[in-house]
């Protein structure tokens, strides 16, 4: 039985803190982080490209088409790059890029399969909807076909 | 023979301060809490692992006052009370550099007769990018929360 009585004072003892029996005050630290955080998404799918006129004195075909981009960012200075994974003999490719506040979109960006940066300054910000218009020309004597330009889109830092 | 001289020592530890012996005791000693990316927008970081535990006053009603000691906040921060014994949470609590304390617990009940009235509740911290937009990457606060129990 004093055995039992022994054990019980102990384990009361124990789960006191024994700081509380007259400290008016506690205090413990508390951090709060963002980690570093980039986010790209393109809207839309995938963009088929069309010719809007075709005049007897061209040189070459002329096709358009558009797209949107979603992005956000923590990082202080960062930009977006495109790449081309291969370009059809005879076309090209460039691009017109919107940018939301400060930063600066590219304009008739030629998009090849070097990473050429097409919005740049980004921020500490995010937006959406932001406009991608893309012009493809291609010369006459490129067959008559389905031809196809895999972009890719990076964010990251300046 | 040894083994009541070892018991009446136990017990002597065991009993509460003499006089009006309130106290608070938080922890653990570190919470870190990271704001996390729901989609293409911040969450809230939540964090419900600390605990604090508290002593009463015999003599009269006793409250706890939070306040941050930092000197710069660049997120939204509050803290809350939740499952508060013998006791009223007045709920969500921001923390702000260059805070007065704030009521966090109020109402805490006398402590009746010699024994310790030790009570305790959990801290729901809550941190969210504020309205200012995305936080800058690395960037980060350090809050120094200080609870004090006082009369009431």
């Amino acid at each position: 039985m004093f055995k039992y009585a022994l054990l019980a004072t102990l384990a009361v003892v124990l789960a006191f803190p024994a700081a509380a029996q007259g400290s008016p005050s506690a205090s413990h630290s508390v951090n709060i982080n963002v980690p570093t955080i980039r986010v790209l998404t393109l809207t839309g799918g995938d963009v088929t490209m069309s010719i809007s006129s075709v005049e007897t004195t061209d040189t070459e075909l002329t096709f358009t088409g558009s797209s949107s981009y979603n992005m956000l960012t923590n990082g202080s200075d960062d930009k977006i790059t495109a790449v081309v994974a291969s370009v059809p003999e005879g076309l090209s490719l460039t691009g017109t890029y919107a940018a939301p506040g400060s930063a600066t979109g590219g304009t008739d960006v030629d998009l090849t399969t070097t990473a050429t940066s097409v919005v740049t300054g980004l921020a500490r910000q995010r937006a959406n909807g932001q406009s991608i218009s893309y012009t493809a020309t291609a010369g006459l004597d490129v067959d008559p076909g389905d031809y196809t330009f895999d972009l890719t889109y990076t964010i990251l830092a300046n | 023979m040894f083994a009541p001289r070892f018991a009446l020592l136990v017990v002597l530890l065991g009993l509460p301060a003499v006089g009006d012996a309130q106290g608070v005791v938080v922890s653990p000693g570190f919470v870190d809490i990271e704001i996390p990316l729901m989609g293409t927008e911040f969450g809230v970081g939540v964090d419900t692992s600390s605990i604090l535990v508290w002593e009463g006053s015999p003599n009269s009603k006793s409250k706890i006052t939070v306040q941050s000691l930092a000197t710069y906040a660049a997120f939204d921060l509050t803290v809350e009370a939740v499952a508060v014994e013998r006791a009223n949470s007045v709920g969500a609590v921001p923390l702000t550099h260059w805070m007065s304390p704030r009521d966090l617990i109020v109402n805490i009940k006398k402590a009746v007769g010699r024994n310790a009235e030790i009570q305790q509740a959990t801290l729901r911290y809550e941190a969210r990018v504020g309205s200012a937009g995305p936080a800058a990457a690395g960037l980060f606060d350090n809050h120094i929360v200080l609870f004090t129990i006082t009369q009431q």
